[in-house]
């Protein structure tokens, strides 16, 4: 028997069991779709989660006084000593001394109240230079951003974060209207395009003041040491030139700060690519947990087609000994037998598919999640159809072909 | 066409032929030493109540089973020496089975029926339909080619059936209670077309229980308790 004769007896022993054929490759069908669209889910957040870490500048590092690594007990902790100042950052600044560093935005903030009249609002209010908009690739949804004459000036300007700026203005434009910040009066000169991410009030990025540095250091921080800057956010020329910059801020500023042993340092520099590669395998653990339980679904899908193929053994057992009367081989039954699991999982693994493309087209308008099916993974989950109905129809195909015909006719 | 003189080769050749059968730790001889030849065209009846291992012998004589001592020929072929698929390629080319129950599959017309040991036999689709077609006709079923099993009446099934182990030209055509399931009229139709098959030279081997079915063969030979009676 050629395989095209292989091929049709199989259809055609399948046509005869209509619903049992049906059932089995609606087993299959679930087990491919639930396994593609599993992990489509998980490329789905991989992706979404890439993209909103990038959103916070990927090629970023940002410089916070005191160290996390201090061991001697003096030195504050992360953020909370006065150890970076405004000259740090422009030393920073300098082509000369960090030519790997694009963009350079010291800033100090502070929690405030802001008030329009009697509306208030308690918001983070930050302190900074016009870069910051281009290193934490921000934009802005009316007005314009703080300038460099502001910062000289030391302008009462402020631009507000979408969500600030709703709470206190409502639906009306608040250009050119004054907010009280503390006890500053203060002109919006802008509003910053919502990018709508955290949860809280204090993560919300779209929940913030921004003031010139000059004129929150004068008018809100006000102490002892004017010069101090909470944090200085610095972007390197490219993503390659991150550890370039790295480098170069560190070895600049332990000459600034005198320091002769870099474990001493009372700066510490993270790197925002850190959090890029635990954002991702946070998500490729979360890919591959789904994986698996999608395995483990296609698992039972192939044990529901040998279960099926191995009942259809039992109910057929008079065609098997009939056939091999008739002179069919071992092989020949084997082969048949074989053909049929095999055209199951074919024909369940193709329908799984579709279902599978349909579902990631359709699931994302539903969950609003982004659903990506890698073309390896529609080829893996065929291959894994085949491969398990294969395997799964070996067993009963085996038996089917060891039953001795006289047995077999014997049964009713 | 004539009647074959018989061969000095029997066609099958069984020599003091056992079958055991073991039903837990005890020993159910079926077969006991049976000695039977049956030779180019012989039209052979072997006859026994149940349970005489009249059966057993027929499985034996199909190659559906094998002996558990003694030997069996086939035209000076010893079947202990042959495996699964020479067995298979006998049972296709050399001898022809009819049922019972007839055992026509049920989904497919009975010309498809009749093709099946053609499939096996790997003869090519056209020629296998034309055999086929050629087969039913000379059975008188030309009409019933495209009729499924359950359209056809028991007499037209076993009919189908008996084309069904022609179509492969048999050496010989081996029928276990052929007219079991059939009534009165169908069963002398039945068995009128083994007589016709006899007289065109077919060699037949029945196996029946019924005496007056018996007495249409040249040669009867009874079984009891596993073993040959008589020969006549």
């Amino acid at each position: 028997m050629n395989a095209i004769q292989i091929l049709g007896g199989a259809l055609e022993a399948l046509k005869w069991h209509r619903m049992r054929a049906a059932l089995t490759v609606l087993g299959i069908l679930i087990g491919i779709a639930a396994v593609m669209i599993t992990v489509g889910i998980g490329e789905g957040a991989q992706l979404k989660v890439t993209q909103q870490i990038a959103s916070l500048g990927s090629n970023l590092l940002t410089v916070t006084p005191g160290s996390s690594t201090s061991t001697s007990g003096v030195k504050g902790g992360l953020g909370t000593a006065n150890t970076l100042t405004l000259q740090d950052a422009k030393a920073i600044e300098s082509p000369k001394v960090a030519p790997a560093v694009s963009e350079v935005a010291p800033e100090v903030a502070k929690s405030e109240t802001l008030a329009n009249g009697l509306t208030t609002w308690t918001t983070t209010v930050y302190g900074t230079t016009p870069d910051w908009a281009s290193i934490r690739s921000r934009k802005l949804l009316a007005g314009r951003f703080i300038s460099a004459t502001d910062l000289a000036n030391r302008s009462p300007v402020v631009v507000l974060g979408a969500l600030s700026a709703q709470e206190l203005f409502g639906t009306a434009d608040p250009i050119g209207n004054s907010v009280l910040i503390g006890n500053l009066p203060t002109t919006v000169i802008g509003v910053l395009a919502p990018i709508g991410s955290g949860s809280s009030a204090q993560t919300n990025q779209d929940d913030l003041a921004i003031l010139p540095i000059t004129t929150a250091q004068t008018y809100l921080i006000g102490t002892a040491n004017l010069e101090s800057v909470k944090a200085i956010l610095v972007k390197a020329q490219s993503e390659s030139q991150l550890s370039a910059a790295y480098q170069e801020i560190d070895h600049e500023l332990l000459a600034l700060h005198g320091i002769a042993n870099p474990a001493n340092a009372d700066f510490t520099i993270t790197a925002e690519q850190s959090i890029v590669s635990v954002a991702t395998s946070v998500t490729t653990t979360l890919t591959y947990l789904l994986g698996s339980v999608a395995a483990v679904s296609l698992l039972v899908g192939g044990v529901g087609v040998m279960n099926i193929m191995l009942v259809s053994v039992t109910e057929r057992r008079r065609e098997i000994g009939l056939r091999k009367a008739l002179g069919a081989t071992r092989h020949a039954i084997e082969v048949q037998f074989l053909a049929e699991a095999t055209t199951l999982g074919l024909v369940g693994g193709l329908c799984g598919v579709g279902l599978g493309e349909v579902g990631a087209l359709i699931l994302p308008r539903i969950v609003g999640y982004p659903v990506s099916i890698p073309a390896a993974a529609t080829a893996a989950a065929l291959a894994l159809a085949a491969t398990v109905s294969i395997v799964f129809g070996v067993y009963p195909a085996v038996r089917a072909a060891r039953l001795s015909p006289i047995d077999a006719l014997r049964s009713e | 066409m004539e009647a074959a003189l018989p061969s000095p080769n029997p066609i099958a050749h069984l020599e003091e032929v056992w079958k055991i059968y073991r039903l837990g730790t005890i020993d159910v001889p079926a077969v006991r030493g049976v000695s039977l030849k049956v030779n180019e065209g012989d039209y052979l009846v072997i006859v026994g109540p149940s349970g005489s291992g009249k059966s057993t012998l027929m499985h034996l004589l199909g190659c559906l089973d094998t002996p558990t001592s003694g030997n069996y020929w086939l035209r000076g072929e010893r079947v202990a020496d042959l495996n699964d698929s020479e067995l298979a390629e006998i049972r296709n080319r050399r001898i022809g089975f009819v049922f019972q129950q007839f055992n026509l599959l049920a989904p497919i017309s009975a010309l498809r029926n009749v093709e099946l040991p053609l499939v096996y036999a790997g003869v090519p689709r056209p020629e296998r339909k034309e055999r086929a077609e050629a087969m039913l006709a000379r059975l008188g079923l030309e009409k019933w080619a495209q009729h499924k099993p359950a359209e056809l009446s028991g007499g037209q099934q076993q009919r189908v059936a008996i084309a069904r182990a022609l179509v492969t030209n048999p050496d010989f055509v081996l029928a276990d209670e052929p007219t079991g399931n059939l009534d009165s009229v169908a069963s002398s139709e039945v068995m009128d077309l083994f007589d016709e098959l006899s007289r065109d030279g077919k060699t037949i081997v029945l196996i029946t229980h019924e005496m007056d079915i018996a007495r249409r063969a040249h040669l009867i030979v009874r079984v009891r308790d596993g073993l040959l009676v008589d020969a006549s």
